[in-house]
């Protein structure tokens, strides 16, 4: 059987690459020498203080303006984390004014409308309502609305390796811009939940079955259905028992906001907030693994605005 | 006489009546914020605080209302069996319809006799009552009307409306309608289980035989209007007629919904009479009135005042004499169902049933829908007392919706920081269906939904982590029973009883319990 030129040339490509993979793990070449490996860089712009609003229009500024990002009469979804019935001290959900500014910032730049829900873990009333989320979401002129899991569509994940498809909320797929806006705490399973976790409040299904390998179902997840810009709350970070918490002696005050267009930079960096490294985080490493995002610290562009 | 008779007086106070105790029943709803008596409709029934406080040996205050009712019957007789009854009215209106479209006359004539089935049914349900059984609940329209919308009617609505919207959702005008109403529905998160159908079965049942006589379940059934007809026997208020005008045409015989009119139409049974005023508008020579001064009773008053009947009252007294004990007896031996967990705030089980009137407001307001109706899992006497199922709905750790609508306290009223403590169940993992316990795959749902702090779920472990349940922590909210992503029956289940689960030695904490579901 012949061979043609193009299949020649990826041939060669191929070969290549193993020879440059080999001759990296071989001598520990720096990153550089590294051919195919795109040279991903993440802007990440750590905010400090308490004047959200201001924080967040700055930290938006070094990312090019909200503008940038939501085109006139956008429809955008303000994704918090309400999983829990819990008020916002306890830091077991996003902090409502943080919400609350990135709702008013959106339609500044000009959003057609913005909508803020979460498909909760514990009951959807309660926890809209405890979480203070409704009230501050719907104030600053958003629509908040429960999610329907009647209202599902089914979204492929051609690259999945732990899942091949997904119940999705069936408007977040008529949604223009999502800005993810989880807050940082303790989990048992995946150590910390985080930006890569909390889109798994669009999924209508039965999501305890999200459970099992769950890091490179969040991998997976995050591929298809990725946020325009995630916004980690760690104003209060929940320390232990999480992600229920429950007593303020869990929560840790630290007034920080993280603020990315990669969600994985998000997560990789919030790590460093609880004393630990991206790596110690499975669905940091798995992204890592399969080059999704940037993972390393080292390669991000950090800035900090203060206010 | 007012325009147009005054039975359209009464057709408006009964729909009033009717439409408010809907409004009220739809309104127990979380958050409660409206203020509203939500659980004022039981405590108006005389027969309900009788025998409430008696199996309970307690006076319970909150029955006051039921004292209204006693003085309008003493002033006016059976006027609530005729204005006020929301079972009544649903009757009227379900016999309305059955003259009318199906056009069934339904034979007046009737062994009189009949009537004391009520009057027996009283007096067992005192009985009963005494032995510390309360069972008038099953049978009062103010515990059955509640009942049935809170456990049936509402959830099946919610249902249909959850169908519909859907359909709806591809009429493009009607999108924005149909996601208002469908906002409602996820909020309400209606669940449907058997029970549901049982407690609609009856009320059905009891307008169907509206077939058979109007108003069949108030002349033979219902032990509340036999305790009002004990009651209004007295009342100087009645109909009258005038003998020298009446024409003896017998309409207002035909007319009676309660077959209260004997004779030649002259005679009016006090006891049955529940002052509609029918007869006032189909008696032509205006020889119909209503006032002061007694009726005409019938010729046989024994047989038209069953309330009387010495005999009856003997008969049936006796028969529950005996038969109350044996029913103690044998629920005595009956175990409870081990899965059987009582609301947050229930009373011990004793008291608990005592007070209990099964009206079923803590099911309509349950904030996941996880109450539900007891079948015989409590044995014979805890039939549509309410069981939290946590597969279908767990207890929300902070909720106490279910404890402020009770209106004996058979459920105590909790605030937030007792309901913390309020322990209703326990958790046990079943590590022969459990992911990491079996599959040797990861998952902590349980431990993750757990909201106790510390948790009651520690995951454990080299290697695979496993949950495990610390007994102590636990309050048995059964949110990981509910959350648990093993299909079917959950691989960590809530029982009720936490003294029938024994700890094993197997060096894991290991945990069984005995008997399996029902048994």
């Amino acid at each position: 059987m012949g061979i043609n030129r193009r299949e020649f040339f990826r041939d060669l490509g191929l070969a290549a690459g193993a020879a440059a993979l080999l001759s990296r793990e071989a001598f520990g070449a720096d990153e550089a020498v590294w051919p195919y490996a795109p040279l991903k860089t993440a802007d990440v712009i750590v905010c400090e203080g308490t004047a959200y609003k201001t924080l967040l229009t700055r930290a938006f500024d070094k990312l090019g303006g909200l503008k940038k990002y939501i085109k006139g009469g956008d429809s955008v979804l303000v994704k918090p984390n309400i999983a829990w019935d819990r008020a916002p001290e306890y830091g077991a959900t996003t902090n409502p004014f943080v919400v609350a500014a990135l709702v008013e910032l959106s339609l500044a730049a000009g959003a057609g409308e913005v909508k803020v829900y979460d498909n909760t873990c514990a009951n959807c009333r309660r926890s809209y309502d405890s979480s203070g989320i409704a009230d501050a979401a719907r104030d600053a002129g958003a629509k908040v609305s429960y999610v329907d899991t009647a209202l599902g569509k089914t979204v492929n994940i051609p690259n999945g390796v732990a899942v091949k498809k997904a119940e999705v909320y069936a408007d977040v797929l008529d949604t223009d811009v999502i800005i993810n806006v989880p807050i940082a705490k303790d989990h048992s399973l995946s150590r910390l939940t985080l930006g890569m976790k909390n889109l798994l409040g669009i999924l209508v299904e039965n999501r305890g079955r999200w459970h099992q390998r769950i890091n490179q179902k969040l991998v997976d997840l995050a591929q298809v259905v990725t946020p325009t810009l995630t916004v980690i709350d760690a104003t209060r970070i929940m320390t232990a028992n999480g992600p229920t918490g429950g007593e303020l002696g869990y929560v840790k005050r630290l007034d920080k906001l993280i603020v990315t267009t990669d969600v994985t930079a998000a997560d990789a960096y919030a790590t460093t907030l609880f004393g630990l490294e991206p790596t110690d985080l499975g669905v940091v490493k798995e992204a890592r693994k399969r080059d999704f995002g940037t993972a390393d610290v080292e390669r991000m562009n950090v800035s900090k605005v203060t206010a | 006489m007012p325009p147009g008779g005054w039975e359209w007086f009464r057709r408006l106070s009964q729909v009033a009546f009717f439409g408010a105790a809907c409004v009220l029943i739809v309104a127990t709803n979380y958050p409660l914020e409206a203020d509203l008596p939500y659980d004022i409709i039981p405590r108006f029934s005389p027969l309900l605080a009788a025998t409430a406080m008696a199996a309970s040996r307690a006076v319970i205050t909150a029955f006051w209302p039921a004292l209204i009712v006693v003085a309008l019957t003493l002033l006016l007789g059976r006027a609530f069996c005729g204005w006020v009854c929301p079972v009544g009215a649903l009757l009227d209106a379900g016999d309305f319809v059955i003259g009318k479209v199906f056009r069934k006359r339904r034979r007046e004539g009737e062994k009189v006799g009949h009537r004391r089935w009520r009057i027996l049914l009283l007096v067992a349900l005192l009985v009963f009552a005494a032995f510390g059984i309360p069972l008038a609940g099953w049978f009062d329209p103010l515990a059955l009307f509640p009942r049935t919308l809170a456990t049936s009617v509402i959830p099946y609505a919610s249902v249909g409306l959850d169908k519909l919207t859907l359909l709806l959702y591809d009429v493009p005008r009607l999108e924005s309608f149909a996601s208002a109403v469908r906002q409602r529905v996820v909020a309400e998160n209606v669940t449907l289980f058997p029970g549901r159908v049982a407690v609609a079965a009856v009320l059905a049942g009891l307008v169907l035989l509206g077939f058979v006589r109007r108003r069949f379940y108030c002349r033979y059934v219902c032990p509340t209007g036999a305790l009002l007809s004990v009651v209004g026997w007295a009342s100087p208020f009645g109909r009258r007629v005038a003998g020298a005008e009446c024409t003896e045409c017998k309409r207002c015989r035909n007319v009676c919904r309660m077959g209260a009119i004997g004779g030649r139409g002259e005679a009016t049974a006090q006891a049955e009479c529940n002052l509609c005023m029918d007869c006032l508008t189909a008696c032509r020579p205006d020889a119909t009135s209503f006032g002061y001064g007694r009726a005409r009773p019938p010729e046989n008053p024994t047989t038209w005042a069953p309330a009387l009947n010495r005999r009856d009252f003997l008969v049936s007294a006796g028969a529950s004499l005996v038969a109350a004990p044996a029913v103690l007896v044998t629920d005595g031996r009956v175990q409870n169902d081990l899965f059987l967990i009582r609301p947050p705030g229930a009373q011990e089980e004793s008291e608990f049933l005592a007070r209990c009137v099964r009206c079923g407001e803590c099911i309509r307001v349950c904030l996941t829908q996880g109450l539900a109706p007891v079948h015989f899992e409590a044995g014979l006497t805890g039939l549509w007392t309410p069981r939290l199922i946590p597969r279908k709905g767990y207890c929300e750790y902070l909720c106490t919706l279910c404890t402020q609508v009770c209106p004996t306290d058979a459920i105590k009223t909790l605030t937030e920081e007792q309901k913390k403590k309020e322990i209703i169940g326990l958790a046990v993992v079943d590590r022969t269906r459990c992911l990491p316990w079996v599959e040797d795959e990861d998952c902590n749902v349980c431990e993750e939904m757990c909201p106790t702090s510390p948790k009651a779920i520690e995951l454990r472990g080299r290697g695979r982590l496993k949950p495990h349940v610390i007994a102590d922590k636990c309050v048995g909210c059964g949110i990981c029973e509910y959350a648990c992503p093993v299909e079917g029956d959950a691989a960590i289940v809530v029982v009720g009883d936490r003294d029938r689960v024994y700890f094993t030695n197997d060096g894991g904490g290991g945990r069984h319990y005995r008997g399996g579901r029902g048994g």
